[in-house]
C-alpha cells in the first residue's frame, strides 16, 4: 500500500511537470506578445483585434500541458488502477516532456511580439506573421504527441 | 570500481541517479542562461518596438509626398495633410516653421517616454541635447536677420535642459555676440566662445552654428559608449554614419569658403569611420578632390560618385548634402528593418521622421513661395 501511494505520487509529479512548466512558458510567451500587443495599440487604439490574435498564439502549449495532465490524472489516479513504478515514471518522462516542449512558447511569444510590431506598421502582413508565429507551435506539437505516446506505452492511456 | 562510481562517491552522491539529476540540471542551466540573459535585456524593448512600428506605419507614403507636390497650392496641401498627424500642426494661421518644430518636439518626446532605461539615459542626451542647440541656432538665426522674438513654444523649452531665465535672456540679447556671452557660464560657451572670433571676422552665422554641432555630436558619441552589446555597436553605426556624413559637408562648406586646412581639422567630429580617412593631404584638395578621395576609400564609393555627378551638374554643395543624407536615411532605413528588440528602432524612428518632417516643411514653404511642381519635386521627391 505504501508503495502504491508512493507510485501515485510520483505519476502527479508527472502532472506538476507538464502543467507548471508548459504553463510557465505560456505564461512569458503570451507576456511578451501582450507587452508588444500593448505598444501597438499605444500607438493606434485601432490595432486591436489582430494584435490579440497573435497574442493568443503562444496559450496553446499551456493547453496541450493541461490536457497531458488531465491524461495522467484520469490514468493514473481516478481510473483506480493500481499504479506500477513503470507507470509513475511514464507519467514523469510524459510530463517532462510536455513541459519542456513547451517552453517553445517563450521563443513564439518572441516571435509574435516582433509580428505584432510589424502588424502595428503595416496590417497587410498579418498572413505571413501569422505562419512565422505557427512555426514554433511544430515543436509543441511534437512534444505532446510523443508525450501522449509515452503515456500509452506506459499504460496510462 | 569504474570511473562513473568513483565519481559519484568522490562527489558525495547517493546514486548514479542523483549524478545524472545533477549534471542534466547543469546541462540545462547553461543552455538556458544565453536564451535567458537575451530576453532579460531585449524585454524591455519590446512595448517601445511595437509603439515605434506603430508610428511607422502612420508616417507619409512616397505616394502621399507627390500629391503634397503636386497639390497646386499651400491651402490644397495643407487640405491633404487634414487626415494625417500633421493636422494638428499645419494651418492656414500658425507659424508653420515653429509648428513643425513643434511636432518634431512631440516626436521626441513620445520617443523618450516609452524608451527603457540605459537606452533613456542616452536619448536624453541625444534630444535634450539636440533642441538645447536647436533653440540656441533658432535665437542665433532671428537675432542674425534683425527679427524679434518675444516666446519660445513651452514645448521647445521643455525638451531642451537650458533653465528658462536663461533662455528668456538669449530672447532679450541685443545682437548674435549678446547671445553668445550670456551663454558663457552653460556647456555651450566654451565652444561658441571658440567661433565668435572667427564670427567678428567673418560675420558668417556657420563660424558659430559648426562648432554648436560639432559640441553635441561629440557629447553623442561619448553617450553612446554608456549603452551595451547590439545597442551601442548599433547606436554607434547609425549615429556614425550621420557625423560622418555631417563632418563631410561640413568640411566641404569650410573648403569652399576657403578656409585654411589646418583650421578645418577644428570643426570636424573625431571617432567616426570617415575621420581617419581626411589626412592633412586630403584637406589641401579642392571640393571634388575630396570627394574623389572619399570615393576611393570609403566602403561606399557609388555615392560619392553620385555626389560628384551632382556637383558638376549644379556646383551646389546643398545637393552632394542632399546625396549623402538620403544614404544615410536610407541605410538607416536598412538597419532598422532587420532589428526587433534594441535602440536602433527608436533611433531610426527619431531620423526617420525628422527626415520626413524636414520634407513636409520643404514641400510647404515651396508651395507658400509659389514654386512650381517640377522645382518642388526636384528638391524632395529623389530623397524619397
Amino acid at each position: 500500500m505504501v508503495v502504491e501511494t508512493s507510485e501515485a505520487a510520483l505519476a502527479m509529479v508527472g502532472i506538476a511537470l507538464g502543467v507548471g512548466i508548459a504553463g510557465f512558458g505560456s505564461a512569458l510567451g503570451v507576456g511578451i506578445a501582450g507587452a508588444s500587443a500593448a505598444g501597438a495599440v499605444a500607438s493606434n487604439p485601432a490595432n486591436f483585434s489582430k494584435p490579440l490574435i497573435l497574442q493568443q498564439l503562444p496559450q496553446t502549449q499551456g493547453i496541450y500541458g493541461f490536457l497531458v495532465g488531465i491524461f495522467i490524472l484520469s490514468g493514473a489516479i481516478l481510473s483506480g488502477k493500481t499504479v506500477t513504478p513503470e507507470m509513475s515514471i511514464a507519467a514523469i518522462a510524459a510530463g517532462l516532456t510536455m513541459g519542456i516542449a513547451g517552453l517553445t512558447a517563450i521563443g513564439q511569444g518572441v516571435t509574435c511580439a516582433g509580428g505584432i510590431g510589424a502588424v502595428a506598421k503595416n496590417e497587410g502582413v498579418f498572413g505571413k506573421v501569422m505562419v512565422y508565429g505557427i512555426m514554433a507551435e511544430f515543436f509543441a506539437i511534437l512534444g505532446f504527441v510523443m508525450a501522449v505516446m509515452i503515456l500509452l506505452n506506459g499504460g496510462l492511456l | 570500481m569504474g570511473v562513473f562510481e568513483a565519481l559519484v562517491d568522490a562527489f558525495g552522491f547517493s546514486g548514479a541517479v542523483a549524478l545524472l539529476t545533477f549534471v542534466a540540471f547543469l546541462i540545462a542551466i547553461l543552455v538556458a542562461v544565453q536564451p535567458a540573459s537575451w530576453l532579460l535585456s531585449r524585454a524591455p524593448y519590446i512595448f517601445p518596438a511595437s509603439f515605434v512600428r506603430g508610428e511607422e506605419g502612420n508616417m507619409l507614403s512616397r505616394r502621399t509626398l507627390e500629391e503634397l507636390t503636386e497639390a497646386g497650392s499651400f491651402e490644397g496641401a495643407i487640405a491633404l495633410l487634414e487626415n494625417t498627424s500633421y493636422a494638428p500642426y499645419v494651418n492656414l494661421e500658425e507659424n508653420l516653421e515653429l509648428s513643425l518644430k513643434v511636432y518634431l518636439a512631440h516626436v521626441n518626446e513620445d520617443v523618450l517616454k516609452i524608451a527603457p532605461g540605459r537606452a533613456r539615459e542616452f536619448l536624453e542626451i541625444l534630444i535634450r541635447g539636440r533642441w538645447d542647440v536647436e533653440n540656441i541656432v533658432f535665437i542665433l538665426t532671428e537675432k542674425f536677420s534683425g527679427q524679434r522674438i518675444f516666446e519660445l513654444p513651452e514645448d521647445l523649452l521643455r525638451l531642451g535642459t537650458l533653465p528658462r531665465d536663461t533662455i528668456g535672456s538669449l530672447l532679450e540679447a541685443a545682437d548674435v555676440e549678446d547671445v553668445v556671452l550670456k551663454l558663457e557660464k552653460t556647456a555651450y560657451g566654451e565652444c561658441l566662445k571658440e567661433g565668435l572670433g572667427k564670427w567678428k571676422a567673418t560675420g558668417a552665422l556657420s563660424s558659430l552654428i559648426e562648432p554648436l554641432y560639432r559640441y553635441y555630436n561629440s557629447r553623442l558619441l561619448e553617450a553612446v559608449s554608456t549603452l551595451r552589446g547590439e545597442d551601442r555597436s548599433i547606436a554607434k553605426t547609425m549615429l556614425g554614419m550621420r557625423i560622418d556624413s555631417r563632418n563631410i559637408i561640413t568640411l566641404l562648406r569650410m573648403k569652399r569658403d576657403g578656409i585654411s586646412p589646418e583650421a578645418l581639422e577644428k570643426y570636424l567630429v573625431q571617432g567616426v569611420e570617415l575621420y581617419g580617412e581626411v589626412s592633412p593631404a586630403v584637406l589641401e584638395e579642392n571640393v571634388e578632390g575630396i570627394l574623389h578621395h572619399l570615393a576611393g576609400t570609403s566602403a561606399y564609393p557609388e555615392v560619392f560618385f553620385r555626389a560628384i555627378r551632382s556637383y558638376e551638374k549644379t556646383r551646389n554643395l546643398n545637393d552632394v548634402e542632399r546625396v549623402l543624407e538620403d544614404e544615410v536615411l536610407r541605410q538607416v532605413e536598412e538597419i532598422s528593418s532587420s532589428q526587433v528588440f534594441n535602440v536602433g528602432i527608436l533611433l531610426a524612428y527619431l531620423l526617420l521622421k525628422e527626415a520626413e518632417i524636414n520634407r513636409v516643411r520643404t514641400i510647404l514653404l515651396a508651395l507658400q513661395n509659389g514654386m512650381k511642381e517640377d522645382e518642388i519635386k526636384k528638391l524632395v521627391m529623389e530623397a524619397v
